[in-house]
């Protein structure tokens, strides 16, 4: 890669970066430095940083947060890398059926999901009457399972949750890998285990530390789960409780910049520790498959490992489409009362096909952006030798780790009227260009940890191969390089457009008018109604699951049979 | 790979028809056919938006002929309001604008409008104007009433309806629990409902910080109503008897959350046992949950002395773009129409069209028998309630910003601390050494911060947030020390 083009493309994205995400959080972020002077002018301080770390409650917060984050990344790889190896390797009974639908987690609708799992596995849930029902337990002693063993059943949620982003990026990673490796070791009197850790996981790295790196930042700051087992004492939850308190307090902003460092800290550092394949790059496999195909116990004992993840991982999904039909479901295994007159109303409600055109505007729109961007990125950083091209790549993994709230307020303040970013509130108020930038700006780091996964796996040579043969770069990139790494490209775009239909704080807080609010915001919506607000809720999250089940699917089957992502 | 395509397309179109297909108009979907506009930033839920919305874009053609849109901008609960209006105005003073595009600020709590008054957000309402008979001595809108404000003297909002926090239980999950139905705050406490019980946060809205104000005065106007009593200090022991019961109660509590409508959803589901609710919310949970044989699966009671009727109120912001509709819309809520919206059944005379609303009118002659027999509560009569109990500011009014901290440091940080001397203290038999030190609140007593702590309240945030931690260490050192002697004491207890 010219080193011309690399410089221009950082200093172009750099630039981006600084306004769109630097600028409207740093506009939040920094009132942890701003103190007073005895005369009552600002001053810049530190002040805040020390009285977070002098205070046990946040330092202890600080710690179980990293605690979650490493023993959830932990629990994720235990359940993802089984299973994309054994995709990998093997041809089962059901697979074509079960490969897609473990990628279930990343579809649960947003506030529902809470209570999908309460339904579940509350004091008076599902799962409880279930052993009531059988003889397990004495109805007047229900086990609270969402009291007891908290740090436990938040790792286990988070890993249940999040284990289809990791998944994906090691499938992507294995369908690069050259079977020949794998096949020398073999007929060099390799034995199985030892192959596994000398040749496929070494060769498999990148898209493990992909898959890792996101889950890691996610689970730091994950607020929804520790909210669901009422665990308050952990970072992102005290930051949530900090920014909606009434006192104007800037402990949460500075804890928030805390967060961001650590995130950016453990990142850098595992990158330097893990990032790097030792093997280095491999040619493309040429075709040659090394399926085997299973039948008899081995089959069914593929299958059921499939089938037994996507049961526990679906769950909140159950929850929330037994909810949707449900007319009272209190202490039954199954609603005892079933309707479909939920939908009804909430679909026809006057705000869901809008919302449903402007979120696959905004959703679809975000996914190009980013895709376009974060290609180029990740380009940047593993074709150049730019010396900054390590710090360009921490850099860009932070906005995963800011709050949504914290992202949304930066937008929301600096789009006011007269601000820096009015000029991206269209006519009668609409705010696509904005929420497209948000989206894109947090979708970010899904596209690039792919793109650099595939582009670390495969072959410079090709490319300089296709440059000496005359083809301009564009071409090169066109027809060599994005092919090559179409199934991480597809993997990361799949997870990029999910995530921003699915998005939260920017869509309750910058889609003001009722004719742009997206999907998120109409579930919002639905779910203040008096009565029967969380079945109607629950109805529309079940719309959004059927149709982001189909969508991604879709693209799996159409747009992943040629990256080879999804054996299907 | 073509009929496949077909096949995913063809799913994702009939997915995507099927919400069309199934729409239903409203009057007030389409802001282009409107020829009027009316923008409302509001709290309120949908059901409310909707009654209210649909019913104004009546009165208005009716009225003016003209057809009208309203634009409810709903970012959230009220802290998200806050924070919204805080990033506008402050957007709008930087650049020499005075409004920031938003009508009115239609629900929330008094709190809630008099700080945004005191920021002078607010305009004078002509309501006050065009029918002053409304707010005469012994009118239909009294000034106050319960010690609650039902409008300020500068006239720049006004309450459309009462709520009242109350208590909210399971009938079932206490008999399980084998606990009498509580009747008042102080009944919360009994440690046999320890890890049940659902609290409202009140470090993030005004109205349950006001809810755990009541609590404490409710305490103090009983120590003060002790015949002889010397008045300073009853006061005192008054003020500690509410600190230690909010205590209690939070000791039993398995979370505080800022969601109004999560509390009455796990008590009605029997996550949890009974919690602090706000009447409207009591009363619809109850009405839509019942068991398999048909009995309620949640109750709301008002507690016995200990809660008001406080204000919900609707203000017109200043520098409105379309402040003469704004004004009439405030007129529009104190119509005997739109007060009877707040409590009718639906489809009655008078009534909301879908949904009830379950919610207390604020003008007292709407409360005719007629009107009651079409309401959804024919038993509501607030005016005349003997039971209500009276908020006196003086006694803790000045505290309101210093007991909100309290509960946080006391309650919230060290919740995890808290719950697990509690349990100690309950296996061990409440024994009294381990529970004086479970209860000590002498760190934040009456003369300290009974007219607002100067530490805490001051504009120094960082002394505040050292105080604060200091005293979150003090009360968790409490806890520690308390739970350690409590297992002193049983040997055999095990810990839950």
């Amino acid at each position: 890669m010219k080193r011309k083009n690399a410089i221009v493309i950082s200093i172009g994205f750099s630039i981006l970066f600084a306004i769109f995400f630097f600028y409207p959080a740093g506009m939040i972020v920094k009132q942890a430095f701003e103190g007073t002077k005895p005369d009552g002018s600002p001053a810049f301080t530190l002040e805040f940083f020390s009285a977070i770390f002098r205070n046990p409650i946040y330092r202890e917060g600080l710690w179980n947060a990293f605690a979650l984050g490493v023993s959830s990344t932990l629990a994720t790889l235990v359940i993802a890398f089984p299973l994309a190896l054994i995709g990998h390797r093997y041809e089962f009974f059901g697979k074509s059926f079960l490969g897609p639908l473990i990628l279930a987690p990343m579809i649960l609708p947003p506030f529902v999901g809470a209570v999908g799992v309460k339904q579940m596995l509350g004091v008076n849930g599902a799962f409880n009457a279930l052993l009531v029902k059988v003889g397990l337990m004495d109805s007047d002693l229900p086990y609270d399972w969402l009291a007891h063993g908290r740090f436990a059943g938040i790792v286990l949620m988070n890993a249940l949750h999040l284990y289809p982003i990791l998944y994906m990026n090691i499938a992507a990673a294995l369908s690069n890998l050259d079977p020949a490796m794998e096949q020398a070791a073999e007929n060099l009197g390799c034995p199985p285990w030892k192959r596994f850790f000398r040749i496929t996981l070494p060769l498999a790295m990148p898209g493990v530390f992909a898959g890792a790196s996101i889950v890691f930042i996610w689970a730091f700051t994950e607020l929804g789960v520790p909210l669901v087992f009422d665990y308050s004492r952990v970072a992102p939850v005290q930051i949530f409780d900090g920014l909606k308190g009434l006192d104007k307090n800037p402990l949460p902003y500075a804890l928030t910049a805390v967060l961001l460092l650590v995130a950016a800290g453990v990142f850098a550092f595992s990158k330097w520790v893990l990032g790097r394949s030792p093997l280095g790059t491999a040619p493309r496999p040429k075709g040659r498959t090394s399926i085997q195909r299973l039948s008899g116990w081995p089959s069914a004992a593929c299958a059921s490992v499939f089938a037994g993840i996507f049961v526990l991982a679906a769950i909140p999904h159950a929850g929330v489409l037994l909810l949707s039909v449900a007319g009272r479901w209190y202490g039954t295994v199954i609603p005892d009362d079933l309707t479909m007159r939920h939908y009804a109303e909430a679909l026809g409600n006057g705000l869901v096909v809008p919302s449903i055109q402007n979120s696959l505007l905004y959703a679809g729109c975000a996914t190009l952006v980013a895709l376009t961007i974060g290609v180029s990125v990740a380009w940047v950083i593993v074709r150049s030798d730019l010396k900054f091209r390590n710090a360009l790549d921490a850099l860009v993994m932070m906005p995963l780790a800011v709050p949504g709230l914290v992202m949304a307020f930066g937008y929301l303040s600096l789009s006011q009227e007269g601000k820096a970013f009015h000029f991206l509130i269209g006519t009668g108020g609409s705010p696509v260009f904005l929420i497209v930038i948000a989206y894109a700006i947090r979708r970010l780091p899904y596209i690039i940890r792919s793109a650099v996964a595939g582009l670390q796996q495969s072959n410079p040579a090709l490319e300089e191969a296709a440059k000496s043969l005359g083809a301009s770069p564009a071409r090169t990139l066109r027809r060599v390089a994005i092919p090559l790494i179409g199934a991480n490209l597809a993997a990361g775009s799949i997870l990029a457009f999910a995530f921003a239909m699915l998005e939260v704080s920017d869509s309750l807080i910058l889609a003001q008018q009722q004719q742009h609010f997206p999907i998120t915001k109409a579930i919002y919506t639905l779910l203040s109604t008096l009565g029967n607000g969380t079945e109607l809720a629950a109805a529309l999250g079940v719309w959004a699951m059927a149709f982001l089940s189909v969508a991604i699917i879709g693209a799996a089957i159409l747009g992943g049979k040629r990256g080879g992502l999804f054996k299907v | 790979m073509r009929t496949r395509a077909l096949i995913i397309f063809g799913l994702l179109a009939l997915i995507v028809a099927l919400p069309l297909a199934m729409r239903r108009e409203t009057a007030t979907t389409d802001p282009r056919d409107a020829d009027d506009r009316l923008v409302i930033l509001s709290p309120h839920n949908e059901t409310i938006r909707q009654e209210f919305g649909e019913a104004f874009a009546a009165y208005w053609k009716k009225s003016t002929g003209r057809s009208i849109y309203i634009d409810w901008r709903t970012p959230g609960g009220t802290s998200e309001i806050r924070m919204v209006l805080d990033a506008g105005f402050k957007a709008a003073e930087e650049t020499g604008r005075s409004g920031i595009g938003v009508d009115v600020f239609f629900g929330g709590g008094e709190p809630d409008f008099s700080s945004q008054a005191r920021k002078g957000r607010l305009m004078p309402l002509r309501v006050f104007e065009t029918q002053p008979q409304l707010f005469r001595e012994g009118g239909p809108v009294p000034e106050t009433f319960t010690g609650e404000r039902y409008f300020p003297a500068d006239h720049v909002w006004v309450a459309t309806c009462m709520s009242q926090f109350g208590i909210c239980y399971n009938p079932d999950v206490l008999t399980r629990l084998r606990v009498p139905p509580p009747a008042a705050w102080a009944d919360l406490a009994d440690p046999r409902y320890a890890g049940t019980i659902a609290l409202s946060d009140p470090t993030k809205s005004g109205s349950v910080a006001r809810a755990f104000e009541l609590l404490v005065q409710a305490e103090m106007q009983r120590a003060i109503g002790v015949p002889g009593a010397d008045k300073t200090a009853a006061m005192g022991a008054g003020w500690r008897a509410g600190l230690q019961l909010i205590q209690r109660i939070s000791a039993n509590a398995r979370y505080f959350t800022d969601s109004a409508s999560k509390i009455p959803q796990d008590v009605g589901q029997g996550n949890a046992s009974a919690g602090m609710c706000i009447d409207f919310y009591g009363r619809s949970f109850a009405e839509e949950l019942t068991t398999n044989s048909g009995m309620p699966r949640l109750v709301w009671i008002a507690p016995v002395g200990g809660t008001t009727l406080s204000a919900d109120p609707v203000a017109v912001l200043k520098g409105a773009d379309h402040p003469e509709i704004a004004q009439n819309f405030v007129e529009f809520c104190l119509t005997p129409a739109a007060q009877t919206l707040w409590f009718g059944k639906p489809g009655a005379p008078g009534g909301p069209k879908q949904r009830a609303l379950h919610r207390t009118p604020i003008r007292r002659d709407i409360y005719t028998s007629e009107n009651l027999a079409n309401s959804t509560m024919p038993n509501a009569r607030p005016y005349e309630d003997p039971a209500n109990f009276t908020y006196q500011r003086e006694l803790t009014g000045s505290a309101f910003n210093t007991l909100r901290q309290i509960v946080r440091v006391m309650c919230i940080d060290s919740h995890e601390e808290m719950k697990s001397a509690w349990l100690a203290l309950r296996d061990a038999g409440m024994p009294a050494d381990a529970l004086a030190v479970f209860s000590d609140v002498s760190s934040v007593d009456y003369p300290i911060a009974g007219k607002g702590d100067k530490i805490l309240d001051a504009a120094d945030v960082l002394k505040a947030a050292e105080r604060a931690a200091a005293l979150g260490n003090a009360f968790r050192e409490n806890y520690r020390r308390a739970e350690a002697m409590a297992r002193a004491q049983s040997p055999t207890a095990v810990r839950r």
